[in-house]
Formats: structure tokens, C-alpha cells, sequence
């Protein structure tokens, strides 16, 4: 019993150890600091909708003009 | 301005909103979509983590990708469009940041103690727990200058070469290598402070 009790307490640990070790983390550096957060940030998924609905508003873009047609009004 | 990057947790009610019935990069106009699919990320992080604020960060990079796509005709195309979607970034957020004079909340001499303070104790970034790693990071770089801040937020890009980020910071690689010596010490100086 007691030691039935000891590996349960065991596994217990080991999982916690496993759980502290997913949620902490060592870096070498700043930036690679930086590109965890960046990795674990989300866009937020309202931004391409706003930017869509803002691009239906906008007149259609056209590709540029080459120079004879900005000259001669092409 | 106060940084908010708690705000980056939803609270418990919007979890109740359904989700957006088609993905965002469906209803943008195809040429466009992809341009927002592959950037969207880095640009929305540069802004926020430039601005502090969530909400302000996805309202700049709204207006960042509406200026593109205004001017997506001017293009040259002699650039990468990566480098001049975070010039027009790094742009939109300054304006913002000057408005709000938050260029004057550091001085030379907060920066110096910052830089002197870095000692050769063990590294910082032992043992950092994720939860807590957009605060702290967003707490660090509240101390740095903005130079400092905006060298390590590109150099993090590992994509970007030094030359790149010295095109879009206007100046040369070299002056990119020297400062970027200094702001990775403030920012260890900086990040200890946040534990």
C-alpha cells in the first residue's frame, strides 16, 4: 500500500516537474527572448476583417502607369 | 501612456463570441491576401510591442496595411516588401509615440545607468516563465530608448538582414552592429528588473 502510495506521489511529481518544465523557458538572448513572445502573441482575428471592410471603402487600385501613359493621358 | 499588454488576455465573456464565420485573408482582395498573411504577424507584434497597448497596435496596423495598399502601386520593388512594410510601421507608430511625447520620458542618463548597471551576474533570461513573458518583455522595453527598442524588435526578425535593418532605421550596419551591443545589455539590465 505504502508503496502504491509512493508511486502515485511519484507520478504526481513528475508530472508537475513536466508541467513546470513546459511553462518555463531559458534563453540565450534578447532577441531570442523577443521571438518566443512574438511566437506566442496572436493576431487579433478582428484586424483582416477591419482591414477588409476598410479596402471595400477604398476606390480600386490600378496598377501604376507607365510613363507615356501618364504623359499622354493614356 | 501606460503599457497595457495585460489586455492581451480576453476576458472570460469574449470567449462567448463566435468566431469570424470565414477567415479574415478570405475576404480581402486576393492580391492582397497574401501580402496580410505572411506580415500580419510581425507587424502587428512590432506595433504592439512599440505602442504597449493591444487595441492601439491592431488599430496601427490596420492603418499600416491600408497605407500599403494605398501605395502598393508606388512600390519600387527595388526592396523587400517586409523592410517597407516595417518602415511605414516603425513611421506610423513614431508619429503616434511623438504625439504623445513619450520620446521625453527617457534621458541620456537613465539610459547610462540602464547600460553600467548590466554586471556579469547570470543571465536573465534563465527559467523565464511564458506567461508571464509578454509583461516582462513589454516592462523591459518601456525602459529602453526608442532606438534601442526598435534595433532589437527588427534584429529579432531573423530574416532581416543587418543591412536591412539598417535601411530601415537609416543608418549604416556598422552603427546597427555598435548599438545593438548596448541595447541587448540595457535590455538584460532591464528584463532582470522584471522578475
Amino acid at each position: 500500500m505504502n508503496n502504491r502510495l509512493q508511486q502515485q506521489q511519484s507520478a504526481q511529481a513528475g508530472h508537475t516537474q513536466q508541467s513546470d518544465a513546459r511553462t518555463t523557458k531559458a534563453f540565450e538572448n534578447a532577441e531570442e527572448v523577443i521571438r518566443a513572445d512574438r511566437e506566442q502573441t496572436a493576431v487579433p482575428d478582428s484586424l483582416g476583417n477591419r482591414i477588409a471592410d476598410s479596402l471595400s471603402r477604398e476606390p480600386q487600385a490600378t496598377a501604376p502607369k507607365t510613363w507615356w501613359q501618364r504623359l499622354f493621358g493614356g | 501612456m501606460q503599457p497595457r499588454s495585460d489586455l492581451m488576455e480576453l476576458p472570460p465573456d469574449s470567449q462567448s463570441v463566435p468566431p469570424p464565420p470565414h477567415p479574415a485573408e478570405d475576404s480581402l482582395p486576393a492580391e492582397f491576401a497574401a501580402l496580410y498573411e505572411t506580415h500580419s504577424k510581425q507587424v502587428f507584434y512590432l506595433a504592439l510591442r512599440l505602442l504597449g497597448d493591444p487595441t492601439l497596435a491592431e488599430d496601427a496596423a490596420h492603418d499600416v496595411f491600408l497605407k500599403a495598399w494605398r501605395n502598393l502601386s508606388h512600390f519600387r520593388g527595388d526592396a523587400d516588401i517586409k523592410t517597407w512594410l516595417y518602415r511605414i510601421t516603425l513611421n506610423h507608430c513614431s508619429n503616434l509615440r511623438s504625439s504623445w511625447h513619450a520620446r521625453n520620458v527617457h534621458t541620456q542618463s537613465d539610459e547610462t545607468v540602464i547600460e553600467n548597471a548590466a554586471g556579469a551576474s547570470e543571465s536573465p533570461f534563465r527559467d523565464v516563465e511564458m506567461s508571464e513573458l509578454g509583461q516582462r518583455i513589454q516592462r523591459a522595453l518601456d525602459e529602453l530608448t526608442e532606438e534601442y527598442r526598435v534595433l532589437l524588435l527588427l534584429v529579432a526578425d531573423q530574416e532581416l538582414s543587418y543591412d536591412a535593418v539598417a535601411q530601415i532605421t537609416h543608418q549604416s550596419a556598422d552603427a546597427v552592429r555598435g548599438k545593438l551591443h548596448r541595447a541587448r545589455k540595457a535590455f538584460a539590465t532591464a528584463f532582470r528588473k522584471t522578475g
